[in-house]
């Protein structure tokens, strides 16, 4: 009885740990499933699906490579970076500079528009820090569907809103992309951080 | 009451298991009328083993190696300012999907949602004898004889150019190979070496300041009927795979930089 005892702890604890990694590993599942949709031809689009994004950063070396990584990946003054993105729906995206003293600028540093199935690519950016040291940020903005002010809308993101009532956020980092997902149309935003030493 | 689990169980368990499996396969299947997406690069890879692994070294007449090409011989063509097609090293994350999806390793077609291509470096030596094989990735030396081996999954037409200036600020001044007005035509499927001559190669510069540039095509892939899609290296031991996603309308268009490893300092 005290063997059959140890085996039910052993196989609860297999079990907690594989349903940890199943959770974890959720959001990419789901966003590469979201993304991948528009290509399979009779797959039918449910209504409310979920907004879901793929960002990567994309360094760019001396002889033109792209190494892609995470949003979550910190990056410094001159790297030379492009953004990659793909997303679930037609949208907007945009990329917003919250400067290192902390003033979040009104006006966008680039805006595309994203197509289903297809992957969007920035220019390339370098930061220089010219402002001084400290951390600026780059928020890759999927604009929410029917938004007036994207800004005041990330204005609230960024002060704390995806905790709010009405924005689900679930996010994963891998080594080479951020996935993200929330609820349908209200948009999504993962934040590239540049550090100036 | 916990029971141990014996054989005897486990085969039943098993068997349950197999049944529930089978049922999630057959249902989806019975609804479903298109062809299941498939991951690109397995699909490509073995592609490439079929088309690329059987082609033969270039025979070369030592006697008869006497053209060169360089870096240096496009003076006097206009100058244009330059960035790269993006080129991204992994993995694309679409599937593959398309016409006769699940025949792709075998026979490629242009109604599949990627298109690819096999890129290596054919490193000679003084003799003009390939002596090494190697992926785009790896570094030439400055003085180094090479040829340019590509294979395609469609139809291309295959050109070299010359870039100048300082690493960010390219400017492409001129084809030099083959000349200027005309392409390498390549079917699909097939190798070509390039140059075509099996006596010509090009020589690594060690002049910093100048690289190569390697387009590989669609002949229908001009101005906005290219595919404004990144493409998706590897690079293996031997060679590098190349994937680029291809929307509705559009044509392949790959592009690789091509510099000795004074020009990456």
């Amino acid at each position: 009885m005290k063997l059959h005892v140890r085996s039910l702890v052993l196989v609860a604890a297999l079990v907690t740990a594989f349903s940890a990694n199943a959770q974890k590993g959720a959001a990419k599942d789901i966003v590469l499933d979201s993304v991948s949709a528009p290509l399979v031809a009779s797959a039918v689009q449910p209504a409310g699906r979920s907004d879901a994004m793929v960002v990567s950063v994309l360094l760019e070396s001396a002889d033109g490579i792209l190494y892609p990584r995470s949003t979550a990946i910190p990056f410094n003054t001159g790297d030379r970076f492009r953004v990659k993105i793909l997303a679930s729906r037609e949208a907007r995206v945009s990329l917003y500079n919250t400067t290192p003293s902390g003033v979040l600028k009104p006006e966008p540093v680039w805006r595309g528009v994203l197509k289903p199935g297809q992957e969007t690519i920035t220019p390339r950016f370098v930061l220089d820090g010219a402002s001084g040291g400290g951390t600026d940020q780059l928020h890759v903005v999927l604009e929410p569907a029917g938004e007036p002010s994207v800004i005041n809308w990330l204005g609230t993101w960024v002060d704390g809103g995806r905790t709010g009532k009405d924005i689900r956020l679930d996010e994963q980092s891998t080594p080479n992309a951020t996935y993200l997902v929330s609820n349908a149309g209200k948009g999504l935003v993962t934040t590239i951080r540049i550090n100036h030493l | 009451m916990f029971t141990p689990l014996t054989l005897k169980n486990s085969c039943a368990a098993l068997a349950i298991c197999v049944l529930f499996s089978a049922s999630a396969w057959a249902q989806p299947l019975g609804k479903t009328a298109f062809a299941e997406p498939v991951p690109v690069v397995p699909s490509f890879n073995q592609w490439v083993g079929t088309y690329v692994g059987n082609a033969p070294e270039p025979v070369i007449d030592p006697s008869l190696v006497q053209v060169v090409l360089t870096w240096t011989n496009s003076e006097g063509a206009p100058v244009v300012a330059y960035q790269p097609k993006p080129v991204i090293l992994g993995q694309p994350d679409l599937p593959l999907v398309g016409e006769a999806v699940a025949q792709a390793a075998q026979r490629w077609n242009l109604g599949l949602n990627y298109q690819g291509l096999h890129v290596k470096y054919l490193v000679l030596d003084a003799r003009g004898v390939v002596r090494q094989l190697r992926p785009m990735g790896a570094v030439l030396l400055p003085g180094e004889r090479f040829k340019l081996r590509v294979t395609a999954t469609f139809g291309a037409v295959a050109s070299v150019d010359r870039l100048t200036g300082e690493v960010w600020s390219a400017q492409r001044s001129g084809q030099i190979y083959p000349q200027p007005g005309v392409s390498v035509q390549i079917n699909a499927g097939e190798t070509a070496d390039l140059p075509l001559n099996p006596n010509q190669y090009f020589v690594a510069s060690g002049n910093p300041a100048e690289r190569l540039l390697l387009t590989v095509r669609h002949p229908q892939a001009k101005g906005d009927m290219a595919s404004d899609q990144p493409a998706y290296r590897q690079d293996g031991a031997l060679g590098s795979n190349y994937l680029q996603l291809i929307p509705s309308g559009k044509f392949p268009a790959f592009e690789q930089v091509i510099a000795s490893n004074n020009a990456l300092r």
